[in-house]
């Protein structure tokens, strides 16, 4: 976990827990477990650049080490003691260090170990001021690492090969190992080699004076940088942002929660008036509603009176006008045409029986003539009958009903009944007409289509009602019901409504049709 | 022949024309005055001597039926012969009981007119053979309450109670309605009555109805 946690960058956090595994080994007498410990907390203190405590846990651990005979530790805790040497500017101890570190690495064939060992070495002189001899060092290093492909590696140590020919002046090379750096950072993920690489291509146009050059790398450093600072700014600035964002909501929540507890406060004082005011609006508004919904009754009501009202007394005016026309085209027939036939019938026997025997139309032409006149009176007076009754006019209800049901029906195959109970009165002459040609219209349609041999009128008076029953015991209705459609059925119905009246049509007990008429009378 | 002296009345100028021209070419006959309504009637058969009126029916002012009811109140010998074109018994009826003694329709045989006017001269009554032939037609029957044929012990309260919903003249379908039974139910009740009652339709519950007083 220590390892992880170096890796990572957190060495507090990993120094505490090697300091807890150390004492976790020296507790299970585990030398090499507690040597390892002892420098790993080293490494950190040199990554701390806390080179003293680094020197002593690196001592330590190495005194362990060497009576173990673990060489492997032993060469790397070399290479860590010289570069606490080399950063400490003791070139000499650095040099010795690292020459042993070498010396054990290549010993033990680790190309890793025996490069690091060389730049170690390198570097070592390279402080003592003996340029050539690190630069040898360094370039035999740099071709181990590129054998192993360690690009990082290869960048920092073209790098300071590249520092190292400047500072021989030689320029070119240095370029060359410069631009051999850019080269190589720029396949390493990260920007801190290429860093690097801009940093030292700009410090080396900077020693040999080619600005334009060196600007350009500076630039593309700055830009890089810029890049960097923007990112980070950009980081900084959404963290800002989440964090001022957070902070106004929390100062809007806060003002809110003020507000709703000021609220709730006002509620509280108030909450009885207000629900006091809602409940009288709610009891108001339903008390509005049921009197809207009252008055809508109302005038529907009203209106459906009013609708109803017009509709029967237009029902009424027509049947009347109806009426008047008939009695005036009867009365015309009658009196006029038919009293005229009895005139003309009697001049013509006049005129016959008047003659001379010489000139004298034979009895049986003027007898013709007789006849002809008989039948053309006749005619009219049965049309004229038709439209009027006389009997309707002069005896009322029953002996019309009488004459009709005779008129209509004794010269057909047809029988019939009338009986009537409890009428002593005649009825008002709308009552009367309506009733007659309701009967001459159902009598009609039993005739014409019911193939009813028997029919029974009846008309009696109960409970102020005048009723009107016509049965017959001919093919009854249709299941619907609607045994008369057509003109005939709807003028019986607009006759009963036009009287106040209930109509009833429906199959008798075994066969034929009951019509039942009930008007209201006094 | 004895003379017969002859009160017109029609309301009909051309009638009256005729009836003149045709009565006066018989032997014995004399008009004594031509009426065109009941009152004129009335009028001349006060101040005139006459045998017989030959009456129209339908006229203004006074009918024919009312000027012989008045007349015969005041005359009752007087001699009244309705010459009409009314051919219904309704109507033959009312002029018979208002005390006419003869009825004849205008379109008859004029020899049978003559015929009719001699007999009712001579005090006999004369109806001419088409209005005998209406008064021949059937009549209908007044039923009369309280003529009871069937006990009506034998019915149930509930048949009963229908019955004289029938007899209200309401149908099946309403009687369900009022009674808060279906119309089946009222079906079934209405066939046991039949059964009962021993009639074969609705027209014989309601005489039942009519004969026993359920009316009201």
């Amino acid at each position: 976990m220590g390892i992880i946690y170096a890796a990572l960058g957190e060495n507090e956090k990993a120094s505490g827990l090697y300091i807890r595994a150390g004492r976790i080994f020296d507790k299970l007498g585990d030398k090499l477990g507690a040597a390892n410990v002892e420098a790993c907390i080293g490494g950190i203190f040199l990554d701390d650049k806390n080179y003293k405590k680094a020197l002593d846990y690196f001592t330590r651990a190495f005194k362990i080490y060497e009576a173990v005979h673990d060489e492997f530790s032993t060469a790397i805790l070399y290479g860590n003691i010289a570069i606490v040497y080399i950063d400490t500017k003791q070139f000499d101890l650095a040099l010795s260090h690292s020459l042993k570190c070498l010396a054990l690495s290549r010993k033990m064939g680790n190309k890793d170990g025996t490069a690091n060992a060389l730049i170690y070495v390198g570097s070592s002189y390279e402080g003592k001021g003996d340029l050539k001899k690190a630069l040898r060092y360094y370039l035999e290093g740099v071709e181990i690492y590129e054998d192993l492909q360690n690009k990082t590696r290869m960048a920092e140590t073209y790098a300071i090969i590249g520092v190292v020919y400047d500072s021989l002046k030689n320029q070119s090379l240095a370029l060359e190992y410069f631009n051999r750096q850019l080269a190589v950072s720029k396949e390493i993920p990260g920007r801190k080699s290429l860093r690097s690489a801009y940093h030292s291509l700009s410090d080396h146009f900077g020693l040999t004076k080619e600005y334009v050059k060196g600007y350009k790398y500076s630039r593309l450093l700055w830009d890089l940088n810029d890049s960097l600072l923007i990112e980070e700014n950009v980081r900084l600035t959404a963290e800002g942002e989440a964090k001022y964002q957070n902070e106004k909501k929390k100062k809007e929540i806060d003002l809110l929660q003020k507000d709703s507890k000021i609220k709730q406060l006002v509620i509280n004082e108030s909450r009885t008036q207000i629900i006091g005011l809602v409940v009288g609006i709610l009891f108001l508004l339903v008390l509005a509603w049921l009197l809207l919904q009252r008055n809508k009754f109302r005038s529907r009501q009203k209106l459906d009176a009013e609708i109803l009202r017009q509709q029967d007394l237009g029902l009424v005016a027509v049947l009347e006008a109806q009426e008047t026309e008939r009695q005036r085209i009867a009365k015309d027939l009658h009196d006029g045409v038919g009293q005229q036939l009895v005139g003309l019938k009697l001049s013509v026997q006049d005129a016959i029986s008047g003659q001379d025997s010489a000139t004298k139309i034979p009895a049986e032409k003027s007898n013709r003539i007789n006849t002809i006149l008989d039948e053309v009176a006749q005619e009219v007076r049965s049309i004229s009958h038709q439209m009027m009754p006389g009997a309707l006019v002069e005896s009322g209800l029953i002996p019309a009903l009488e004459d009709m049901l005779n008129k209509s029906l004794s010269k057909s195959a047809v029988a019939y009944n009338f009986e009537h109970s409890n009428i002593n009165e005649r009825f008002d002459k709308n009552i009367e007409t309506n009733l007659y040609r309701i009967s001459q219209e159902l009598v009609q349609n039993i005739y014409k289509h019911s193939g009813a041999t028997e029919v029974n009128v009846q008309l009696f008076k109960s409970q102020n009602r005048l009723i009107l029953m016509v049965e017959d015991n001919g093919i009854g209705m249709n299941s619907d019901g609607n045994a008369q459609k057509g003109m005939g059925l709807l003028n019986i119905t607009a006759r009963v409504k036009s009287m106040k009246g209930e109509l009833t049509i429906e199959p008798g007990p075994f066969v034929g049709t009951v019509t039942t008429i009930r008007i209201p009378v006094e | 022949m004895k003379e017969i002296k002859i009160i017109l009345a029609d309301d009909h100028q051309l009638v009256i024309e005729g009836m003149r021209t045709m009565l006066l070419g018989v032997e014995g006959f004399f008009i004594v005055a031509e009426c065109r309504n009941g009152l004129e009637v009335m009028e001349a058969a006060r101040t005139l001597e006459f045998d017989l009126i030959l009456m129209d029916i339908e006229m203004p002012e006074l009918n024919g039926i009312e000027a012989t009811r008045l007349l015969l109140e005041e005359q009752p010998e007087a001699k009244v012969l309705a010459l009409t074109m009314f051919n219904e018994k309704g109507i033959i009826v009312k002029v018979m009981e208002a005390g006419a003694k003869g009825y004849v329709l205008k379109n008859a045989n004029f020899h049978d007119l003559v015929e009719a006017i001699k007999k009712v001269a001579s005090g006999q009554n004369f109806i001419s053979s088409d209005v005998i032939a209406t008064l021949m037609e059937k009549d209908s029957i007044k039923v009369e309450s309280s003529k009871t044929e069937t006990d009506p012990g034998s019915l149930t309260k509930r048949e009963i109670e229908i019955l004289k919903l029938i007899a209200q003249g309401f149908s099946n379908k309403e009687i369900g309605e009022k009674l808060f039974i279906s119309h089946r139910t009222v079906d079934t009740h209405r066939t046991h009555l039949l059964d009962k009652l021993q009639v074969k339709n609705i027209a014989g519950l309601i005489r039942f109805a009519m004969q026993n007083g359920y009316l009201d």
